[in-house]
């Protein structure tokens, strides 16, 4: 409860023990006359009903000081118990009237009676009347302080009566209780009370518990440790550089503005400029914030976009892991399965067994051009598509990348604008592909992206037309790396000419193009032939294939379309050192043995391969097949192995050292008729080879081990390196004395001279002799 | 979407035994998946968790180290989740069945087949003699 203003207080009046009433006068006015409706309440104050208000509130006084403790002890030492302290009477004195009070019985009342029955009747005529003027006058000090507050409140009173007129009434009915003690003579006696005491019942405590919606929840997992904080602490470290080089000057000055904070108002000013700052600062903060998140945090479809969009690598990578399950089978025979058949056979044949077949969709009718494993990555190969049909010329081309690690699908597949006819992949550089077109152009792959060759990874410059092939490129070949480092190849064409182009480093990212270079023509060793206006035209050769040696960086082969194939060198174009009349029909594979240097291999749809010394016109081993023979090649393994394609789709792989006379293995490889493999190729590292026939199918085949027999020294132990060419070099030298005449051997042939007019003995036919 | 990614998961759902393929961002929501929704959500749940449990014992063996693949072998099925920062990928294949056990023993035989099938024997040249040029 606490007291309103309504409620008169006593004057610090009556002592001891005493009841105040609520003043008479309660009702508009209060205690010093102001209205009610002038007062100001402060908001917090309770606001009690009407009845409330008019509650009587009892206070007391008591003379007993509770703070005073009760029944003190002291220790007394002399009789060592506690005693009793008696204290003396502590009795504060808070407040002393002198009573004006008289008793009735008493002397000196006599002398008050008249005046005493005056002042008790005023106060009545105060409430029942209304105040004027006279009476206030008539009054002692009390009335003199209305009088002061009166001129406020007396305009205020008078449209109030009705309300004045209950206050009266609640203030005599409740006189009238007082009254009944009293004599009709009235003597206010302040002694004359009744104390009323009341329990109040105790508001009881009630507890009021209510269930409120429960807050959405959600389990969140997530591990933590300190690299994952690491990380996430530098991610954002890296996405708010800005933020921080701005946000700290103002950071330093505010400090120091709130030390001057006080000394005037320019500084205050310039400090709330800079609290200003602060706050713009912080909104940029936030602002660039949102943005640095929004990429990570893009929504909806757009971020499902651009996750997918980066997504391809992985997707690459789960292909080929799901490949991997599915050619399970094929990938163990490829490990670990080695024909056991073949100890058991006494001729050492052996066989060969397919492994994963290529096909592309989109290259179902082209035939297979050319195929070039990559030296680097032994599981990566490039194809080229494009058509030696000379009826049905396939006008577009193709040039893929595979990967044995995903047969379904090429790694990398290039549109080519005319049928691809050769491809070779860089020995050095994995990402370079040069690739010869029909139409006489060549074109570089990069297949490394970078920032200019995003998507495209594809470099074709068009070269100028007096420069390039003027005929379909049959072949192209890289060469060693210039003295700049500048990588290099030669392509060969059928317009008889060798051109070697050079790929600048600068040109690779995407500016400049090729430089290309005659190295020489392919004159023909013919006399001139008369042309129809007197004029001498001299016939050269159509440039089939071409073959680098792999140690000298100058010379290579040329087999051409008339069956010769000259042996040529890079430094001089116009001379041959020697021209070789080699097949009756187009030459389709003239290849350098990869351990001797001297011997090289050839073959053509003329039935035969034929093995040659260099140093020697006359092939040292003609094999005649009866059947066209479309490609050979040689092992990478052995000096004495290669293996040829014929026209009917049959496999024949020869080691001449087991056997020279049979082929130790001759497998059908492709099932339908009709389907020609033209071309073949060995793995570097793996003992497959790889097959593509003309409807752009390629399969790999898995030599058993009698078709690769490794040199062993006396310990069992496989030779390497040095040794192991050492020994090739031999074995193969050792097949070629057996053929040579001793005469041959001590005596080296002369090699006709330089130039196309030589013309090589006995019309060149090689002559096979049966025994 | 890219036409290139959405034929590499067309042609990754065509391979034999290929349940589904589900993509998840970095909050392991699934964004793309062939599978239905429950499941697939239920894999990208796990994954999520699988994923970055091995990185960390991955960084945690070797800190220049991470981890770039994951081939869980199950009784049922086969697991690949190939994750990355941005994302991961989950394929789920039945890796073994029995036709394929057939076909390599078919293209085995086929190989020991055709030794006996030689159509044609070449002819034999043996060395012959040099003639030397006069």
């Amino acid at each position: 409860m606490s007291f309103n203003k309504n409620n008169p207080k006593a004057a610090g009046g009556g002592s001891g023990k005493g009841v105040k009433k609520r003043g008479k006068r309660g009702g508009e006015e209060d205690y010093y006359g102001r209205s009610n409706k002038d007062l100001i309440k402060p908001h917090e104050q309770e606001k009690l009903s009407e009845a409330a208000l008019k509650e009587e509130i009892i206070r007391s006084l008591t003379a007993i000081d509770p703070l005073k403790p009760k029944n003190l002890v002291v220790w007394d030492y002399n009789e060592s118990t506690f005693v009793p302290y008696i204290q003396p009477e502590q009795t504060v004195t808070l407040f002393s009237l002198e009573s004006e009070l008289l008793f009735k019985e008493s002397d000196e009342i006599a002398a008050f009676k008249g005046e005493l029955i005056d002042d008790i009747e005023d106060p009545e005529e105060d409430e029942t009347d209304k105040p004027d003027e006279k009476v206030k006058k008539q009054k002692g000090g009390r009335s003199s302080v209305d009088s002061k507050g009166e001129p406020e409140s007396a305009v205020k009173e008078e449209p109030k009566p009705a309300e004045e007129g209950e206050g009266e009434e609640q203030d005599q009915g409740e006189d009238g209780e007082s009254k009944p003690g009293d004599k009709p003579k009235k003597l206010l006696n302040q002694f004359n009370f009744c104390e009323r005491a009341s329990q109040t019942y105790n508001n009881p405590h009630r507890d009021k518990i209510s269930q409120t919606q429960p807050p959405p929840q959600s389990s969140h997992k997530d591990y933590c440790n300190q690299w994952i904080i690491y990380d996430a602490y530098s991610k954002d470290k890296d996405n708010a550089p800005k933020v921080s080089t701005k946000l700290e000057p103002v950071e330093a000055e505010v400090p120091g503005g709130d030390e001057q904070g006080q000394e005037n108002e320019e500084k205050e000013k310039e400090k709330t400029k800079k609290l200003k700052k602060e706050k713009e600062g912080g909104k940029l903060v936030e602002k660039e914030r949102v943005k640095m998140r929004k990429p990570s945090v893009v929504e909806g479809q757009a971020a499902v976009d651009l996750a997918l969009l980066k997504a391809s690598e992985g997707l690459r990578m789960i292909e080929r892991m799901v490949t991997q399950n599915v050619y399970e089978d094929v990938l163990e025979d490829f490990m670990y399965f080695e024909d056991a058949s073949d100890e058991y056979r006494d001729t050492g044949e052996g066989t060969v067994l397919p492994l994963w077949k290529f096909a592309y969709d989109k290259a179902k009718k082209m035939h297979v051009t050319g195929i070039s494993w990559s030296n680097s990555t032994p599981d990566m190969f490039a194809v080229s598509y494009g058509s030696f049909s000379f009826v049905h010329p396939v006008l577009d081309g193709m040039v893929v990348i595979y990967s044995l690690r995903n047969p379904s699908y090429p790694e990398q597949a290039w549109l080519a604008p005319k049928g691809a006819m050769s491809v070779d992949i860089h020995p050095q550089k994995n990402c370079l592909v040069a690739v010869g077109l029909y139409d006489g152009n060549v074109a570089i792959l990069n297949l490394k992206k970078n920032e200019q060759n995003e998507a495209k990874t594809i470099i074709l410059r068009n070269i100028p037309t007096e420069i390039k092939h003027r005929a379909s490129v049959w072949s192209v070949r890289w060469g060693a790396d210039d003295f700049d480092g500048n990588p290099n190849f030669y392509s060969a064409g059928m317009d008889g000419r060798i051109i070697h182009w050079t790929v600048g480093i600068q040109d690779l990212q995407g500016l400049g193009g090729l430089n290309g270079t005659e190295v020489s023509t392919l004159h023909l060793p013919l006399p001139p032939v008369q042309g129809p206006d007197g004029t001498t035209y001299k016939l050269f050769g159509c440039a089939r294939c071409l073959a680098f040696h792999p140690k000298e960086k100058t010379t290579f082969l040329v087999g051409t379309a008339e069956g010769n194939i000259f042996r040529c060198s890079s430094l001089y174009g116009s001379r041959f050192p020697q021209i070789y009349n080699a097949h009756f029909l187009p030459v389709a594979t003239v290849q350098w043995n990869h351990f001797h240097p001297e011997v090289f291999i050839s073959c053509s749809e003329d039935w035969t391969i034929k093995i040659w010394d260099r140093r020697d016109p006359e092939p040292m081993y003609v094999f005649e097949i009866g059947l066209p023979i479309l490609d050979v090649c040689w092992a990478p393994y052995s000096s004495t192995v290669f293996a040829g394609v014929t026209d009917e789709g049959k496999v024949l792989v020869y080691d001449l050292n087991i056997n020279k006379d049979k082929p130790i293995c001759v497998q059908q490889v492709v099932t339908k008729k009709k389907v020609h493999p033209h071309r073949l190729s060995f793995n570097p590292h793996y003992p497959i080879i790889i097959i593509g026939d003309d409807r752009g199918h390629l399969t790999t085949l898995k030599l058993s081990p009698n078709l690769r027999i490794l040199p062993r020294d006396t310990r069992n132990i496989f030779l390497e390196g040095e040794q192991k060419t050492s020994f090739e070099i031999n074995k193969m030298a050792k097949l070629l004395s057996l053929v040579r005449d001793p005469e041959s051997i001590t005596n080296p042939k002369v090699i006709p001279g330089p130039g196309g007019d030589v013309v090589t003995p006995s019309s060149g036919k090689p002559v096979i002799n049966h025994i | 979407m890219s036409n290139e990614v959405e034929d590499a998961i067309k042609r990754i759902c065509a391979h034999k035994g290929v349940v589904g393929l589900i993509v998840i961002n970095y909050e392991g929501i699934p964004i793309k998946s062939t599978v239905d929704n429950a499941l697939s959500v239920l894999y990208a749940a796990q994954v999520q968790q699988l994923v970055d449990k091995s990185r960390t014992m991955i960084k945690e063996l070797d800190g220049n180290n991470d981890l770039s693949f994951i081939r869980l072998r199950t009784k049922k099925h086969e697991v690949l989740v190939a994750p990355d920062k941005d994302y991961a990928l989950i394929v789920i294949q039945n890796p073994v069945e029995t036709s394929q056990l057939a076909s390599r023993e078919s293209r085995r035989s086929f190989s020991l087949l055709r030794i006996f099938h030689r159509v044609l024997q070449p002819y034999v040249h043996p060395p012959r003699a040099v003639i030397v040029a006069s």
